[in-house]
Order: structure tokens, then sequence, then C-alpha cells
């Protein structure tokens, strides 16, 4: 297969697959939770269904509480050997955003590391 | 060979220590446009998405961007393919990805390695890393004065407290990748280096 080929299909399905969202996360008979992640999993999961209530009603204190309490509960089980993981230059733009004040952008950057780590429990 | 000759694999591999790296490794046009491509795809609905692709070698020692799109990826991660489709002609020896952030973060370029990125290149036995960040590449290139394995767990917690530090000390998210990613060259016996377009220039050691 040519390389232009190869990435027209590897564009083709990375835009049919745009947006994580919290579903994408939830285990499935096809993707179970993974055994290093099992016992961390479901409290940091519910975690972030409250960091996500919180955000919705603009409380972004306190969803940067939930989504810490998240992020430490999983800690590194989530960790894949064979993954190129940048969830945590990810938590230096949080870090820097609540820094500045910015509650809303800080929670944003922690909920993205915390729902790509949860899928990463499914690999 | 002239100077403008895109770097091949016999300059990268089998270095006694990161000294011995090229002063500059430079990229072909086919991989520059790839990386190009791929550093614009990067934005799917204007939300990041890393992207990435495998460095295969041929038997001449020319390198080239294969597995496009790896076998799966998010904002902040991928998974490359490192198994060649034709294992006769090709073997793997470095992965390139890009390092996308979206309006949250400013739409920030100029952002270099995580420690996992790190983890990655010396638990495959990799020879190179590189990452395009905007207009911005960055390398790492593996001697024989790196580890042969790296504790990724631990190495993650560790790498990741260095990069929270470097923020309360007033660093901005860039600044703190790059003095982070110089460290683990250093700790880890890597050359390190910096750069955009077509070529990156060797910042450790300088």
């Amino acid at each position: 297969m040519s390389i232009r080929l190869e990435l027209l299909i590897a564009v083709t399905v990375a835009t049919l697959q745009t947006s994580a969202t919290v579903a994408e996360t939830l285990p499935t008979r096809r993707h179970p939770v993974a055994a290093r992640c099992s016992s961390a999993y479901v409290r940091a999961s519910r975690l972030g269904d409250q960091a996500d209530a919180a955000i919705a009603r603009r409380d972004y204190a306190a969803a940067n509480h939930m989504l810490d309490k998240g992020l430490a509960a999983l800690g590194a089980a989530y960790v894949h050997p064979r993954v190129l993981d940048d969830t945590s230059l990810q938590l230096t733009f949080a870090r820097y955003h609540e820094k500045k004040g910015r509650l809303s952008n800080a929670a944003t950057s922690k909920r993205t590391v915390l729902i790509d780590r949860l899928a990463l429990c499914m690999k | 060979m002239t100077s403008n000759e895109p770097t091949r694999l016999s300059e990268i591999d089998g270095l006694h220590a990161p000294n011995r790296a090229p002063r500059t490794i430079r990229f072909s046009q086919a991989n520059i446009r790839l990386f190009q491509q791929l550093w614009l795809q990067s934005f799917p609905g204007h939300k990041p998405k890393e992207r990435g692709g495998t460095l295969f070698a041929d038997k001449e020692g020319g390198l080239h961007l294969q597995n496009i799109g790896g076998i799966s990826s998010s904002a902040t991660e991928m998974m490359p393919n490192l198994t060649s489709r034709q294992p006769d002609r090709y073997r793997a020896v470095g992965v390139f990805h890009t390092h996308p952030y979206g309006r949250n973060d400013g739409w920030a370029t100029g952002v270099s390695f995580s420690g996992l990125d790190v983890a990655y290149l010396i638990n495959q036995r990799l020879n190179i890393i590189v990452a395009q960040s905007g207009p911005r590449l960055f390398a790492l290139v593996r001697t024989s004065m790196s580890p042969t394995a790296i504790n990724a767990r631990f190495y993650h917690g560790f790498k990741t407290g260095a990069l929270l530090a470097q923020i309360d000390k007033g660093s901005t998210p860039q600044q703190a990748s790059r003095i982070v990613a110089n460290a683990m060259a250093v700790e880890n016996g890597l050359a390190y280096y910096q750069g955009s377009h077509q070529a990156v220039t060797r910042v450790h050691p300088a």
C-alpha cells in the first residue's frame, strides 16, 4: 500500500473518531478493563463523573478537586508499555492554568488526561 | 556525501556515547512532507489528536515513515505499530508523533518529550524518537550509554513531578518540557535535538 493511500485511510478513520467522550472510556465486553487498572478504575471513573457534574454547574474549583482525586486514584496503574503517553505534558498545562487562576481551563486539561488514561486501561 | 543529504541509520546506530551523535539530523523530503501533513491533521474538528508513524530503515539505511496512524491515538497519546509489512526489507528503528494542543491550551506549540516518550524509546530499543509541535521538531537518539530498560511507571511519576516543579518555578509548559527533556537526555545517555523544518541540531551534549 502506498504511503499516500495509507495516510488517506488513517485520516478517514481518525475523522470518524474525532471527539473523545466519557462514553468511550466505559468498559465493554470487547474492551474490558485491564487487570493492572481494575481496582482503581471504578473509583477514578466515578470521580470523573462527579467532576463532569461540577463542570456542568460551573463549579470549577470542585471539578479540579475531583479530577485531582481521580488522577491520584488511578495513579500509574494505567501506564501501557506500548504507548507514547504524553498525558503528563497535558498536566503541566493544567498546573499552569491553575497558577494563572484559569480554573475552567485547568479542569478541561485534567479531564482530557483522565479520559485518556481511563481509555488506556482498556488496551 | 553532501551536508544536505538526509541522515542515515548508520549515523545514529551503535553510538558509543551522546557526543558521538551527529551535530545535525536531517530528514528526507518525503519524511518532512509526512511530518508536516501529520501536524496539520492533528486537529480534527478543531480538537487535538496525536498523529504519527514508525520510522523504518531500509537495507541501505534510508529512513522511511510508515504505518501512519499507528494502532490508535487520542489527544494525549499514541500507540505506534512497530511491525513492518515487509520485514525482509524494513526494520523499525524509531517513531514520530505530534504534540498538539487545542483552544483550551492556547493552541500551544514547541512542547518537547514526556517521561514516557523516553521510556518508550529505551524499552522498545529504538534508535530515535521524533516529535513535532507546531513548527518545532524535537529528537532523542539512544546510545550505548543508555540503559537497556526503564521502569516506566516509576519514571513516569518521577518526571511528571519534575515537569510540575518547573511550572511552580515559573516556567511555561513549553519551557518546562524542554528543560525536563534535556535533563532526561543527560540522565539516560541520550543525544537531544531541537530544530524546525528539515533538520534538528544537537543541544545535548552541546
